[in-house]
């Protein structure tokens, strides 16, 4: 197929003037009917089985963790990992323990790993043409049970860059839209201030940036990781906000900021498409003009 | 003085009187030593309850072996975030109800 492909190409273009379409038809990416069966291929008792190898580990009943796997009829379960899940936990092993909340993708619990990479199980489509899904809590981070990874650091780092507006003198009408009585009604900020926002107001603290991040792994005490660098980020940037000195001062040491060494495995790994790894280079262009001031 | 005797008796069963004591085991010495204080700064009703829900939850792991490492550490996590919990100036008692073992209630039909 490939190479009477070759075979074409090495012709003399008497194609010039077929249609792209038609040309393209043609190309690596045969969609020959083959590809439109659905996968896995009945390959249990005529149902398409796949098997979820899911990290189990239950610290009141045993010191080591174990792997579990669990088979699901594709055509009976939802298109999502986690009405994978749910379904597992539903019919064959209640214990199975996980976060989960909304199933569309905008509050972040149901944060893990699966097939290696950090996403969320309610916006990650079940593969249906491997044989197996493997499904891990997020890596390196405790683990309470199961596929529950633990977030009180995560949360106590966000804590630390003030993720509130401040302003000097809350009284002062600046920028304020005032009513007719003097008082203040809202901060005003125009569409080209707020566009700076864009990309960062999204981020939804799942944790699957900064677990993915190695320098985070190694550093999880003293650097911030990526999700809480974006978020200093964006009360920097933020036009309202009028302490954006202190917040650079405070993310000027060697290593709540200067760990990150571009990996950028962060804004791969995001599951709401956010660009973490060019909030930090942001950062850091901050931090230089303001020292260099 | 009931936080001395008790934490020095633990010491010496602990360590056999012969072996110092891992880190692990310091932290397990420290965050029960920890939990005690605690009991020390509530009210005078609620200080003997947590002291015995204090000892009662490091004896009921006290078999652990020393290899035990994961699950030690766990226990210490818990245990760390529960102390913050009480630690809390607004708490004022502690108290521990026993969850029945076996199969959950069934739901009650709703009514209205």
């Amino acid at each position: 197929d490939k190479m009477a492909w070759l075979v074409r190409l090495a012709a003399p273009l008497r194609t010039a003037v077929r249609p792209i379409l038609a040309s393209t038809a043609r190309g690596f990416r045969t969609t020959s009917v083959a590809s439109l069966k659905l996968q896995p291929e009945a390959n249990v008792e005529g149902k398409r089985i796949k098997y979820f190898q899911i990290y189990r580990w239950d610290p009141e009943a045993s010191s080591k963790p174990y792997v579990a796997t669990y088979p699901i009829d594709m055509a009976d379960c939802g298109p999502m990992v986690l009405d994978a899940l749910l379904k597992i936990k539903n019919e064959q092993d209640t214990t199975l323990t996980f976060r989960r909340s909304c199933r569309e993708g905008i509050c972040g619990s149901c944060a893990m790993n699966i097939d290696g990479v950090n996403t969320l199980a309610c916006l990650a489509r079940i593969d249906p043409k491997t044989p197996k899904c493997q499904i891990y809590p997020l890596p390196h981070m405790y683990v309470v049970k199961d596929l529950v990874p633990d977030m009180t650091n995560f949360y106590a780092q966000y804590k630390t860059i003030e993720p509130w507006l401040q302003v000097e003198d809350e009284a002062s009408t600046k920028n304020k839209a005032v009513e007719a009585d003097g008082t203040v009604k809202e901060n005003l900020q125009n569409k080209k201030d707020r566009e700076v926002l864009d990309g960062m107001y999204e981020c939804i603290l799942c944790a699957c940036c900064s677990t993915s991040c190695p320098s985070y792994w190694w550093n999880s005490e003293a650097y911030l990781g990526p999700a809480v660098l974006m978020q200093a980020y964006r009360w920097i940037a933020d036009s309202r906000d009028e302490s954006k000195a202190k917040r650079i001062e405070f993310l000027d040491d060697s290593m709540k900021l200067y760990r990150c060494h571009t990996i950028m495995n962060c804004t791969k790994t995001c599951p709401k498409g956010l660009n973490p790894g060019l909030a930090i280079a942001r950062i850091k262009q901050v931090v230089f003009s303001h020292n260099m001031s | 003085a009931g936080v001395t005797w008790e934490t020095l008796l633990v010491t010496r069963w602990m360590s056999g009187g012969r072996r110092p004591l891992s880190g692990l085991q310091k932290q397990v010495l420290s965050l029960y030593r920890q939990c005690l204080r605690a009991a020390r700064e509530k009210p005078e009703e609620a200080r003997e309850q947590m002291r015995q829900v204090a000892k009662a939850e490091f004896r009921k792991h006290q078999g652990l072996a020393r290899s035990d490492v994961a699950r030690i550490e766990y226990l210490i996590r818990r245990g760390k975030k529960q102390l913050d919990r009480v630690l809390d100036p607004n708490v004022y008692s502690l108290s521990v109800s026993a969850i029945p073992k076996g199969a959950p209630p069934p739901p009650s039909s709703p009514e209205s």
